[in-house]
């Protein structure tokens, strides 16, 4: 119930209109229905008493000795002991008064006239209204007046209110799921769009095509077109450091050769210094350009049963030595890394393997705690001691002195290493010689939300 | 040995060839892909260089067109082209070595004479040792006591000798071997050759077949 506090929410926000409005409108129609029915109700039991009073003074009747009330013709709730119904007749010298007054008395308000309605508390909890209303009938003078218990339809509009209410509260609730079910399903492709921009993350996905609101679309498209173009900036600017490293390549190819002249040699120390620099540069170059920058969106996977085999003939071809090489390596590997990078990473250190190792190199993959881990063991002398392994490795990063092709590897592959945000460490292989250990870290296909 | 250099820089390619040529290697230089194509078809080459960045047509076209007209001439790629990524693809294409640029010319002469001693069964020993006959090639003298100097010319044949033991050579193949295409190529030099050889060496080291060939024999096991 996070978004319920998120002021940014969108749910928030339209659970929050959809319930001032429900409110206001159900507020809006019960007042109106209160007036409305209060109006109904006050007019009802108006007519009513004007219609019994018109039926009572019908009942009023003459005979030889005077005129009577005919019981016959009067409602039986007159009858009925405090039954809600009220008259009181009074002309000169009499005064009759209904049964159901019982002992009570109708006390009209002081101020009231004849022919208005007035409204006095009745018997036990009742509210009466009622009304005076004076005639001449059969000769006689009298002053009629009629009261009824309102409350009964008082009641029944109360309870028509409070259904109306409840009927209002059920809409607001069914208002407010019926909204939560259909923001979650409007929002859940952006939750699946969400999921495809990790997968382009991941280079496993170049554009996204989740089925978004119509609503959505434009915002989908320019996500797209700027991957697009991200995409090609990146492809541009590699192109261009690789032209670059390769136009200088050619000169320093043509210097390095020249160096070699007979001149040049005979001046040991200005060879050594020419040839120092150049390779300097030219290993600079070589390292800047060995590192493929994998861009989004475009992952050539690394797959061992297929990449690993060129690579070994390579290095056989190269070294022509006949080492056995034992790949531990589980089937159908797919790493989730680009193609060039590793071939890469693996070539250089096969490359030292092949060169130290007396008959076996052993090659490794697997899982090790979420991270993908890659081993090269030789049967070599090794690197002994945590020092000298530690100078080996700074030596190769650092690149300051003229070191063989073997420094150049290993800087070249600690960078790569960098790039992914892994770890290199050396250790004893159970073959005898050195055993380097790389750790990468896994590239999950969707981020954790 | 017939040496085909494909590359496209001229100041490379000079220095190259300078240094090739005092190697003993006979060498054509092409600049274009396309002409390189169709080199390797008409000569008789037995080792080639090749730069992959070339105008007309990309060194590993070249490379692949030759292999499937079934050439089986040993290529070093010579590149600018340096990573794994472009060596695997380089020798999946057909190469048999690759040397990326910048590079030691003395590295490329190692790498050229690993690929011809391994064309032709022999170990890449610093030294060639047939049939009794041990011949230093970075110094181009027979090892022995005394050590015996040999001329360019000399050396050059006796290296192609050695490498076809026991084997009936023509005097058009030699020359198709030995001489590029610029170079005058005259039967007679050949013979003069095959007899300073002999001279310097013992008469029984190289045979004569009249009208054919000649045939390296080498020393007595």
């Amino acid at each position: 119930m996070r978004w319920l506090t998120d002021r940014h929410s969108l749910r928030r926000q339209l659970t929050l209109a959809v319930t001032v409005l429900v409110l206001l409108l159900g507020a809006v129609s019960v007042t109106g229905a209160w007036l409305i029915f209060g109006d109904f109700q006050r007019r009802v039991t108006q007519q009513d008493v004007r219609a019994s009073v018109e039926q009572l003074v019908a009942a009023v009747q003459k005979n030889p000795s005077g005129i009577y009330l005919d019981t016959a013709r009067i409602g039986r709730a007159y009858k009925q002991p405090l039954s809600g119904e009220y008259f009181i007749m009074a002309g000169e010298g009499w005064r009759w008064r209904s049964l159901s007054l019982w002992d009570e008395d109708l006390q009209l308000p002081e101020d009231t006239a004849i022919g208005n309605f007035a409204v006095l508390p009745g018997p036990g909890d009742q509210q009466l209204i009622a009304l005076s209303k004076s005639f001449t009938r059969h000769g006689q003078r009298f002053v009629i007046t009629v009261a009824k218990d309102y409350r009964p339809l008082h009641r029944e509009v109360v309870r028509a209110l409070v259904i109306l209410s409840a009927g209002w509260l059920i809409a607001l609730v069914v208002a407010l799921i019926g909204l939560n079910f259909w923001i979650l399903r409007s929002l859940r492709p952006l939750d699946s769009a969400r999921r495809q921009v990790a997968e382009i993350h991941a280079g496993e996905r170049q554009t996204l095509d989740a089925p978004v609101p119509a609503e959505l679309v434009p915002l989908i498209g320019e996500i797209n077109r700027l991957l697009d173009e991200t995409r090609q900036a990146l492809l541009r600017s590699r192109k261009a450091l690789g032209n670059l490293g390769h136009a200088l390549k050619t000169p320093l190819a043509v210097l390095t050769v020249l160096i070699e002249r007979d001149e040049v040699r005979a001046q040991p120390e200005l060879h050594a210094s020419l040839q120092e620099q150049l390779w300097l540069i030219s290993a600079r170059i070589q390292r800047e350009l060995a590192m493929d920058k994998a861009v989004p969106g475009v992952l050539d996977r690394f797959i061992p049963g297929k990449d690993l085999p060129p690579l070994l003939n390579a290095l056989e071809k190269a070294h022509h030595r006949p080492l056995a090489v034992t790949l531990n390596i589980p089937e159908n590997l797919s790493l989730p890394y680009d193609r060039a990078d590793i071939i890469e990473l693996l070539g250089n250190l096969l490359d030292n393997a092949h060169k130290w190792a007396q008959s076996r190199i052993d090659v490794a993959m697997r899982r090790e705690a979420g991270k993908w881990l890659l081993v090269v063991a030789d049967d070599g002398p090794g690197i002994s001691g945590n020092e000298q392994r530690a100078r080996v490795l700074q030596r190769g990063q650092r690149l300051d002195e003229s070191v063989t092709g073997q420094g150049l590897g290993l800087a070249i592959v600690s960078d790569i290493i960098d790039a992914y945000g892994g770890e290199l460490a050396f250790g004893d292989s159970p073959l005898g010689g050195l055993e380097v250990r790389v750790l990468l870290p896994a590239r999950a296909a969707v981020s954790p939300v | 040995m017939r040496l085909l250099l494909v590359e496209d820089n001229v100041a490379l390619a000079d220095e190259l060839l300078t240094r090739l040529r005092r190697e003993g290697y006979a060498c054509d230089w092409l600049v274009d892909g396309r002409d390189a194509a169709r080199a390797a078809s008409d000569e008789e080459y037995d080792i080639a260089i090749l730069d992959l960045g070339l105008p007309g047509k990309s060194g590993l076209e070249v490379l692949k067109e030759w292999r499937s007209l079934s050439i089986s001439l040993p290529v070093l790629i010579l590149t600018a082209r340096n990573s794994w990524s472009d060596r695997i693809e380089g020798l999946e294409a057909g190469a048999d070595d690759y040397l990326g640029k910048p590079f030691h010319p003395d590295e490329l002469v190692l790498r050229l004479r690993g690929l011809i001693r391994r064309s032709h069964n022999a170990e890449a020993t610093p030294q060639l040792a047939v049939r009794g006959i041990v011949l230093d090639e970075s110094r181009q003298q027979v090892v022995g006591d005394p050590v015996i100097e040999l001329t360019a010319g000399e050396f050059s044949l006796l290296r192609y000798l050695m490498l076809h033991p026991d084997q009936l050579l023509s005097k058009s193949r030699l020359n198709e071997h030995l001489y590029s295409l610029e170079a005058e190529r005259n039967s007679n030099v050949i013979e003069v050759f095959v007899s300073r050889l002999r001279d310097k060496l013992g008469s029984g080291v190289i045979e004569t077949r009249r009208g054919q060939g000649y045939i390296f024999r080498g020393l007595a096991p």
